[in-house]
C-alpha cells in the first residue's frame, strides 16, 4: 500500500493503448497545448504537466502490453518501475475493452493504484455497447470513471478526484484498491480472465452494429478503390493549395508586397543613403519578403493535412501503404515518421525511436530527408511560379513524388546491402472517422502560421541581414556585388554545379545558406537577386536547368537541425554517412535530370 | 549619417545575436522546424500553467 504525504508532489502517469485519447486527456487535465492526432504514435516521450500544486500527470507514449520489444514500451516501463509513479490513470477505448484492458492487468501488477478511464462511451454506445461500470469497477478492483474526452464531458469528474487528493484519503477510507490478486502464465489466460470479466458487466444489443466507420472503411480501405481514393485526394489537396485558395491568396500578398510596400518604403526612405536603403529594402525586405509571401500556401498545405490526420484518414493510409514499405525493406509502422517528415524532417526522425528494430530505425531515419519538407517548398514555390506559371502544382506534386520514388529505390539498395534484415509485422489502430472540430483546425493551422512566421522573423531575417553584408562589403571596404565576399564564396564552390546546369556564384552561394534552413535559400536568392525573383529568375535558370536545381534542393543535404538531430539520435558517423550520401545522390540525380532532359530537347 | 549607421550596427548586432542562438540550438538538437506537421511528436519545454 502506498502512504502518501498530502505535502509532497503526487505524480500520476497517463497510460494507455495508442490513440485512446490519453494526449487530449492530458491537454484537458492540464490546460497544456500538446499536439494531438487521430492516429498513433503521436507520444514519443513522455510529457509532464500540472492539474494544481500537489498533482503532476506525465503523459506515458502509448502502448498495448508491457512484454514487447518498442521503445515506447520501455519508457513507460521503466517510469512504472522507478518508484516516482503515486497512481496510474489507465485510459481505455470503451468502445474495445477486450483488447484495452489486457494493458490494465499489467499494470495491476505494478501494485500502484490505478483509476481506470473509460474513454469513447459515446462511440461505445453508438456501437450498441452497454456497459456496466459499477460493476467493471467492482470486478477489476479498480476505480472507473467514464469520459467523451473529446468533447470534455466526465474530465471535471477525474479533475475532481485528484484535485480533493482522494489517493490519500483512499489509504484511510478503503475507497480504492490497488493490490493485485492476480497473476497470469499466458497471454491466452489473461484474455480468458478478460473475457470472463466482461462477459458479467458488457452487454450488446443489435441496433447499430455496422458504424459509419465501417461503411467508411469498405470504401476508403477497399481493395480496389482504395489506392485511386488516395490519389485522388492528394489531388484535391494540391489543388486546394496551389490553384484554388494558397497560390491565389500568395499572389495577393506578393504583389501586396512588391507593388505597395516596397514602393512606399522607397518612398520614406529617399533622403536616406543609398546603402542605408539598400540594407532595408534589398537586405530585410529583400530577403524575409521573398519568403514570407509563401505564408497562405503554407497555410492551406497544413490545413488539408490537419483535416487528414483529425479525420483519422492518416492512419488508413498507413495501413495501405504497409505493402510498399514493406518492398523498402522497413515495416509498415516506419510509414508515420516519413510522413511525420513531410512536415519537418527533425521530428520524424526522433519520431523513428517508435519503430521496434535498430534497423528499422536507422533506416528510416536515412530516408526521411528524401521526404520533401515543409521549408522546401518555398523554393519549389518561387521558381515554379517563375519559370512555370500555371503548372506550378503539377511541378510541386513532381517533386514530392520524386523524393518518394527515390527513397524507394534507395532503401531496396539498403534492404540489400547495409540492412539486411527479417520482416517484421506491423500492427496499426485504426481510429474512428470524426469529422475534425473547426477549432481543432484552426489552432493546428494556426500554430503552423505562427512557426513560419517566427522563423521569418529570427533565421531568415539574421541570414538576410548576413547575407547582405556579405554582399556589399570586401576587404577593402563597401563594393559591388561581384566583388564582395560572398561572390568570391560562390565562385570557390560553383565548379561544382557545372555539370548540373545552375553553376552562378549566386545559385551556389543560395545552396550553402540553405543549410541553416532550406527556407533560407529563397531569403538569400531575394537578396542577392535583389527583389521580385519572378521576374528575375528565368533570366537565370533555363527550364531543365530550373528542374535539376529543383531536385538538387529536394535532395541535398538536410539543413543543420537535423544533422545535429541525427547525430543526437543515431551518433557523428550515421550524421556523416546521412549528409555524404545525399549529397552524393542530389548530384547524380540532378546530372541525370539535367543531361538526359538535355539530350531528349536534343532528339526531339 | 550617424544614425543610419547606429541603426545599421543595432540590426546586425540583432542579426549575429539571433543567428548564433539558432545555431546553438540547432546544433544541440533541438527541433528548428517553423511549421511541422500535427502530429509533430517532439514537445516543446513544458511550462506549469496552473
Amino acid at each position: 500500500m502506498v502512504v502518501l504525504d498530502s505535502k509532497r508532489m503526487i505524480t500520476a502517469a497517463l497510460i494507455g493503448n495508442p490513440n485512446v485519447g490519453k494526449t487530449t486527456l492530458f491537454n484537458l487535465l492540464t490546460g497544456l497545448n500538446q499536439h494531438v492526432g487521430n492516429w498513433p504514435g503521436v507520444t514519443v516521450e513522455k510529457k509532464e504537466g500540472f492539474i494544481n500544486d500537489n498533482v503532476k500527470i506525465v503523459d506515458l507514449p502509448g502502448i498495448y502490453a508491457m512484454d514487447t520489444y518498442s521503445n515506447e514500451e520501455k519508457i513507460s516501463k521503466s517510469f512504472l518501475e522507478s518508484g516516482d509513479v503515486d497512481f496510474i490513470l489507465n485510459i481505455v477505448d470503451a468502445s474495445n475493452l477486450h483488447r484495452n484492458l489486457y494493458l490494465t492487468m499489467q499494470l495491476k501488477e505494478f501494485n500502484i493504484p490505478i483509476i481506470l478511464i473509460l474513454n469513447m462511451v459515446d462511440v461505445a454506445e453508438k456501437k450498441g455497447i452497454k456497459i456496466d461500470y459499477g460493476k467493471l469497477s467492482k470486478l477489476l478492483d479498480v476505480m472507473v470513471v467514464p469520459i467523451v474526452a473529446s468533447k470534455g464531458k466526465g474530465v471535471d469528474k477525474i479533475e475532481e478526484l485528484l484535485e480533493n487528493d482522494i489517493f490519500s484519503k483512499a489509504n484511510h477510507d478503503n475507497d480504492i484498491h490497488y493490490q493485485n490478486d492476480v497473476h497470469f502464465k499466458s497471454e491466452a489466460e489473461t484474455y480468458k480472465y478478460i473475457e470472463g470479466i466482461l462477459s458479467q458487466c458488457v452487454t450488446y444489443t443489435s441496433e447499430n452494429t455496422v458504424t459509419i466507420t465501417e461503411r467508411l472503411d469498405k470504401i476508403l480501405i477497399n481493395k480496389f478503390l482504395a489506392y485511386p481514393i488516395f490519389i485522388a485526394i492528394i489531388y484535391l489537396i494540391f489543388q486546394f493549395t496551389f490553384s484554388w485558395v494558397g497560390q491565389p491568396l500568395a499572389d495577393l500578398l506578393d504583389s501586396f508586397v512588391n507593388d505597395w510596400f516596397v514602393p512606399h518604403i522607397n518612398i520614406l526612405l529617399s533622403g536616406a543613403n543609398g546603402w542605408f536603403k539598400s540594407l532595408i529594402v534589398d537586405g530585410i525586405i529583400g530577403g524575409v519578403g521573398s519568403v514570407i509571401v509563401f505564408l497562405p500556401v503554407i497555410l492551406a498545405l497544413f490545413l488539408c493535412i490537419s483535416f487528414l490526420e483529425d479525420s483519422g484518414y492518416m492512419a488508413r493510409v498507413a495501413f495501405l501503404m504497409d505493402k510498399i514499405i514493406r518492398k523498402m525493406g522497413l515495416s509498415g509502422k516506419a510509414f508515420i515518421p516519413l510522413i511525420i517528415g513531410f512536415g519537418c524532417n527533425v521530428p520524424g526522425v526522433m519520431s523513428t525511436r517508435t519503430l521496434e528494430s535498430e534497423k528499422d530505425r536507422k533506416m528510416t531515419a536515412l530516408l526521411l530527408p528524401l521526404m520533401s519538407c515543409n521549408a522546401r517548398l518555398p523554393i519549389y514555390l518561387v521558381i515554379a511560379g517563375a519559370l512555370f506559371k500555371g503548372h506550378e502544382a503539377v511541378v510541386v506534386a513532381s517533386l514530392y513524388a520524386l523524393g518518394v520514388i527515390v527513397a524507394f529505390f534507395i532503401g531496396i539498395l539498403f534492404k540489400n546491402t547495409i540492412f539486411k534484415k527479417d520482416d517484421e509485422p506491423f500492427i496499426i489502430e485504426l481510429p474512428e472517422y470524426k469529422l475534425p472540430e473547426l477549432k481543432s483546425l484552426a489552432l493546428h493551422t494556426w500554430e503552423k502560421g505562427k512557426g513560419f512566421l517566427r522563423k521569418a522573423g529570427t533565421i531568415i531575417f539574421s541570414v538576410s541581414i548576413i547575407v547582405w553584408l556579405l554582399s556589399n562589403f570586401n576587404f577593402s571596404g563597401m563594393t559591388e556585388i561581384d566583388k564582395s565576399f560572398i561572390a568570391g564564396i560562390g565562385r570557390f564552390i560553383s565548379p561544382v554545379f557545372i555539370p548540373l546546369g545552375f553553376a552562378s556564384w549566386q545559385n551556389s552561394v543560395s545552396l550553402l545558406t540553405g543549410i541553416m534552413a532550406k527556407e533560407v535559400v529563397v531569403g538569400t536568392m531575394g537578396v542577392i537577386y535583389g527583389g521580385n525573383l519572378t521576374k528575375i529568375l528565368p533570366t537565370v535558370f533555363t527550364p531543365i536547368s530550373a528542374i535539376s536545381f529543383l531536385v538538387f534542393v529536394l535532395l541535398y543535404t538536410p539543413c543543420i537541425s537535423l544533422i545535429a538531430t541525427m547525430k543526437k539520435e543515431y551518433g557523428g558517423k550515421m550524421a556523416m554517412f546521412s549528409v555524404t550520401y545525399q549529397l552524393i545522390l542530389a548530384w547524380l540525380v540532378s546530372f541525370i535530370v539535367y543531361n538526359g532532359g538535355n539530350l531528349i530537347l536534343k532528339i526531339f | 549619417m550617424v544614425v543610419e549607421i547606429i541603426i545599421t550596427s543595432a540590426i546586425v548586432a540583432l542579426a549575429v545575436f539571433i543567428l548564433y542562438k539558432n545555431i546553438k540550438k540547432s546544433t544541440s538538437g533541438q527541433c528548428n522546424c517553423g511549421s511541422c506537421s500535427s502530429s509533430c511528436p517532439k514537445f516543446s519545454a513544458i511550462k506549469q500553467k496552473k
